[in-house]
């Protein structure tokens, strides 16, 4: 499958000299997705707007974009996730309580195992309005394990065959966080989380309200399709379920493809800024049991159109 | 004197520092040995090697024969060149697989020295630790593969990758495993079907084995907990355990050239997990 890419050297205009003031150095971590920023305080660029501006460039550009050595207070983190937008709160996970919308992903040594983890998602289909992007940073964390995997998205629409492409155009599905999330719940739990929060119905192929890119918007959370039982594509109702199914299952599974992921690995204070209309990505639980403490600030986004 | 390691993920791959390949004897092969038994990949950066380097360090593992490789272009059969360039059609390794798992001895460890990685970056290589997937299957599905038996044909990517039919009378390996077989030195038990040359199971329907094949196949891919990715970088050999492991060579870098050249040492026959 040949693919087009960039090449380091042609990449890209924002690296400056390092002897300016407050210069950004980018270095790609792989030819699809993902960069790694450096020498920038992400407390300085909370308040910078150059810095902020070419932030935001490189995130369109890259999708997700790493930072080392981010050893800020948790006021500064909110601060700077702020300027993308409001940050929202999670129904499962926990905030902190002195900065709301600060989301504590935190695990310890009475942690269940594999609970959460280990599956591509989106974060956040199951809402009307998913998530802009993810703040993310590494509070503490185990010497080896709990790698971080995100997906290119655009990449994986971009890649899929004509024949898929046709099939897919104008195709509505269902995110539900009651599948999910309340999977492991008791009955009555579960249904009290699924009348809070009715599933999310989105286009399978989001168009990105920056650049304008279309985007493969089916994950872990989308349940169904709402619109696949047409003449055209029901002849029997066999079909339906076959057929139905059968897409929703290839389409998943096209965040699993290598050629379209970065795979990170994190150290205390490495902070990870997502674009989450465009990328999936997948929390890797391999290192049950340990400490491992993480902070997120979610940003609310948009409509997907 | 310990090996000096670096972890790559808890279940998989290590980073060896501080040894020149040319320099193994047999007391430091068996340490090697001993680590790639725990470790499954193992990555030796910087390193200088000739080919007749290259296969006498092969030659310390496994039955200490080398596999002579028929689509060899480098002139050595027991060197494979992988080469892939801007007029590939498709590159080798891709998608995931076991190297030859058709025979009844498959290779037992593979060493491949990247001298030219693509200019531009990319071109990783994924392992997963197939001991670890099997240990990740639920038990019940642990209790009937168990009872399974799967075909492996060295001719099955001739006819779905390259699209051509073997000519009448060529025979390519063709070898029924168990589908849950026992490591030749550790004892850990191994889910041993792949893609690449695992046709379907015996003993059970033609359709509830492409099923089951299927969800055994995807639980691999969908399972970075039990994956490793290596980057590489000029010079970096990995050597890795292919009984125990399936890999994934990502083409992420079309139109650059990536090249290298792999050795193989062949392994036993691989035996039933009790």
């Amino acid at each position: 499958m040949p693919q087009t890419i960039q090449r380091k050297s042609e990449t890209p205009a924002v690296v400056r000299a390092s002897t300016l003031q407050n210069s950004i150095k980018v270095e790609q971590l792989t030819c699809s997705i993902g960069a790694e920023l450096s020498n920038v305080s992400l407390a300085v660029a909370a308040v910078d707007e150059t810095l902020l501006a070419e932030i935001r460039s490189l995130l369109l550009k890259h999708r997700v974009l790493f930072f080392r050595n981010q050893d800020i207070t948790r006021a500064e983190h909110v601060a700077f996730a702020r300027r993308f937008g409001e940050l929202e709160d999670h129904p499962v996970a926990g905030s902190d309580p002195d900065h709301p919308g600060l989301v504590r992903i935190y695990k310890s040594l009475d942690s269940k195992k594999e609970h959460y983890e280990n599956a591509f998602h989106c974060d956040a289909t199951w809402r009307d309005c998913p998530p802009f992007g993810c703040v993310l940073r590494c509070v503490e964390t185990p010497e080896v394990g709990g790698d971080t995997i995100w997906v290119n998205m655009v990449a994986a629409y971009e890649k899929l065959p004509d024949s898929i492409k046709a099939r897919i155009e104008g195709l509505r599905a269902k995110h539900s966080i009651e599948h999910t999330f309340g999977a492991a719940m008791p009955l009555e739990a579960r249904a009290k989380l699924a009348a809070q929060y009715p599933a999310a119905e989105h286009p399978v192929v989001r168009t990105h309200p920056e650049t304008g890119e279309k985007i493969l918007f089916v994950c872990g959370f989308a349940s169904h399709f709402v619109n696949y039982h047409t003449p055209q594509n029901v002849r029997y109702g066999q079909d339906f379920a076959i057929e139905a199914n059968n897409l929703m299952n290839y389409l998943i599974s096209q965040a699993e493809i290598p050629e379209y992921q970065v795979r990170f690995r994190w150290r205390r204070n490495s902070v990870a800024f997502w674009d989450n209309r465009c990328t999936q990505h997948y929390a890797v639980q391999d290192y049950w049991p340990a400490v491992r403490q993480m902070e997120r600030a979610g940003i609310i986004g948009d409509k997907p159109y | 004197m310990d090996l000096e390691l670096e972890q790559l993920t808890p279940v998989i791959g290590s980073e060896v520092h501080g040894i020149d390949l040319n320099q193994v004897d047999a007391t430091l092969a068996a340490k090697i040995k001993t680590t790639l038994n725990e470790r499954l990949v193992l990555v030796f950066r910087d390193q200088s090697l000739t080919r007749e380097a290259h296969k006498r360090f092969a030659r310390l593992f496994g039955t200490g024969q080398l596999q002579r490789h028929p689509l060899s272009r480098s002139g050595d059969p027991e060197i494979l060149d992988v080469k892939t360039d801007k007029d590939s059609k498709f590159t080798a390794g891709e998608g995931w697989h076991t190297d030859v798992s058709c025979e009844a001895a498959p290779i037992s460890a593979s060493m491949l020295y990247l001298t030219q990685p693509p200019e531009g970056g990319g071109g990783d290589t994924l392992f997963a630790n197939m001991a670890e997937a099997y240990a990740r299957l639920s038990e019940p599905v642990k209790a009937l593969v168990h009872t399974l038996k799967a075909v492996h044909d060295g001719a099955l990517p001739w006819k779905t990758i390259y699209g051509i039919d073997p000519k009448p009378g060529t025979t390519y390996p063709r070898y029924e495993h168990l589908v849950v077989i026992r490591h030749p030195d550790t004892g850990r038990e191994v889910l041993f079907v792949n893609r690449g040359f695992t046709t379907h199971l015996t003993g059970v329907s033609a359709q509830e084995g492409r099923f089951l094949l299927e969800m055994l196949f995807n639980h691999i891919e969908a399972s970075p907990q039990i994956h490793c990715r290596v980057q590489w970088r000029p010079n970096t050999l990995v050597m890795w355990d292919n009984v125990a492991t399936q890999h994934h060579a990502v083409w992420d870098y079309f139109p650059h050239s990536r090249y290298g050249e792999r050795v193989s040492s062949l392994g036993v026959e691989l035996s039933a997990a009790a």
